[in-house]
């Protein structure tokens, strides 16, 4: 499914730009290589032209030129092969990295966890007030490592095709109202009022109900954590042709055009006035598309620096909502 | 009293996890490995079983297996706690007849504790 982005890429073209942005040489650069090997067929294409022109009594040289460009080709064929598998092994390395690293990490953290949980619940004696005000922090860090340890196992199962899926008939309002009520204590804590606006109260959709709750908690929490001195974080729900249309407004710090299109790679994180202000890791929106796409439906945004965003979700509507 | 068998080879969470369902006023009996819950679950008949699945000596796919293999033992409610989670290990848990699979890492003690009364109210026991 295509991302719909309101955005131009105001700078120039650059060849290879690819990978230059993965830092790999020119060497390992597959689009580079293939531009090489169409050049010399390019080149040998005409040479060969020209000498047979040339050589029509002598078929033997042409033959020889024949062979050492086919040679030539074969050589930088095999290359090009030879990266794509080396890329591809680190990729998958990569991924079983993450997932065998992931696992490894929930062990301590779980027995972190509940040993914080059995002092703040008094199981373990009673505590001085300040005692469990830090003890609760250790049970929030825990949480939050959680859900990094799971934001990674998440980006592994996308990337190994692993994508679990449940796919039912669900209210929007109702996974809405969930994730607006999860982050609003955060968000007052900052002065941001969370908004759900809807000219239908009951839009059914059909889709992975905890993938769509998920990725528009990621965008969500994006648009609490990147307003600066209070406001509004809008949800809005329409219908849209045979989707229904969740979009999340808000009047923070923006996304420059420049970043714009990287906005849902991996472990990205916009340069932007708060990106050392605020945590992240540059997986949320990389899961919210990957989990939004893998149930039919669409994702995208506009952006103005400075002047806030707008990322909405395209959720394929219920059967039975359609026919209605 | 109703009684719990866990099943769980990391000491750290099988004292915080069998202190919490003992205060909570479960009979609780445990095991540091696969081969010992097993025996633990024959002998003692537990209303329900909490399960790990990575476990010396016999893991907890195996010691699932043997559990709902056995007329004694066939209808005790069986449920999953575990860091795992492969599509395939959740699918396998499940298909053995497990109750449900939980990532120890993704819930607090409180939120366990309420998996296990309401598992043990719907099981009838």
């Amino acid at each position: 499914m295509p991302i719909h982005a309101n955005h131009r890429r105001e700078t120039g073209w650059r060849p290879f730009q690819d990978c230059r942005d993965r830092n790999l040489g020119f060497w390992q650069c597959p689009s580079f290589l293939f531009f090489i090997m169409g050049l010399v067929t390019i080149i040998a294409i005409l040479a060969t032209y020209f000498t047979a022109s040339f050589y029509t009594d002598e078929p033997q040289i042409v033959a020889l030129i024949v062979l050492i460009v086919a040679f030539v080709v074969f050589i930088i064929g095999n290359l090009i092969v030879d990266n794509f598998n080396q890329l591809a092994e680190a990729n998958r390395l990569k991924s079983e990295f993450i997932s065998v690293a992931s696992h490894e990490l929930r062990s301590p953290l779980s027995s972190m966890r509940w040993l914080a949980d059995m002092l703040y619940s008094g199981r373990a004696g009673d505590m001085t007030g300040k005692q469990r005000d830090l003890v609760e922090s250790i049970r929030e860090s825990s949480a939050n490592m959680a859900d990094l340890v799971n934001d990674l196992l998440d980006v592994s199962r996308v990337e190994k095709g692993e994508i679990k899926r449940e796919i039912k008939d669900f209210s929007v309002m109702e996974v809405a109202r969930e994730v607006a009520d999860g982050l609003r204590p955060m968000a007052e804590a900052r002065n941001i009022r969370i908004e759900i606006n809807s000219d239908r109260s009951d839009y059914k959709v059909k889709a992975d109900p905890n993938h769509v709750k998920i990725s528009l908690q990621n965008i969500v929490d994006n648009a609490v954590k990147y307003i600066r001195g209070g406001g509004l974080v809008d949800l809005r729900i329409s219908a849209v042709g045979r989707f229904v249309k969740i979009s999340v407004h808000d009047g923070g710090v923006g996304i420059s055009v420049a970043d714009q299109t990287h906005i849902f790679e991996k472990f990205f994180r916009a340069d932007n006035a708060l990106r050392y202000e605020t945590r992240g890791t540059g997986l949320g929106l990389f899961i919210a598309k990957s989990f939004i796409e893998d149930c039919g439906g669409e994702i995208g945004f506009k952006s103005q620096e400075g002047k806030g965003s707008v990322f909405w979700l395209m959720v394929p509507r219920s059967a039975l909502e359609v026919s209605n | 009293m109703k009684k719990i068998v866990f099943i769980e080879d990391e000491p750290l969470l099988q004292k915080t996890a069998g202190e919490t369902l003992r205060q909570e006023g479960f009979d609780v009996r445990s095991a540091l490995d696969g081969e010992a819950g097993l025996a633990l679950v024959k002998s003692f008949k537990p209303d329900l079983v909490l399960l790990d699945i990575v476990l010396p000596k016999k893991n907890g796919f195996e010691v699932l297996e043997e559990i709902k293999k056995d007329p004694d033992t066939k209808d005790i409610p069986v449920v999953v706690l575990t860091n795992l989670e492969g599509s395939a290990d959740v699918e396998k848990v499940l298909e053995s007849g497990a109750m449900t699979y939980m990532v120890k890492a993704n819930y607090n003690l409180e939120e366990i504790v309420a998996r296990v009364k309401s598992i043990l109210e719907a099981s009838g026991r």
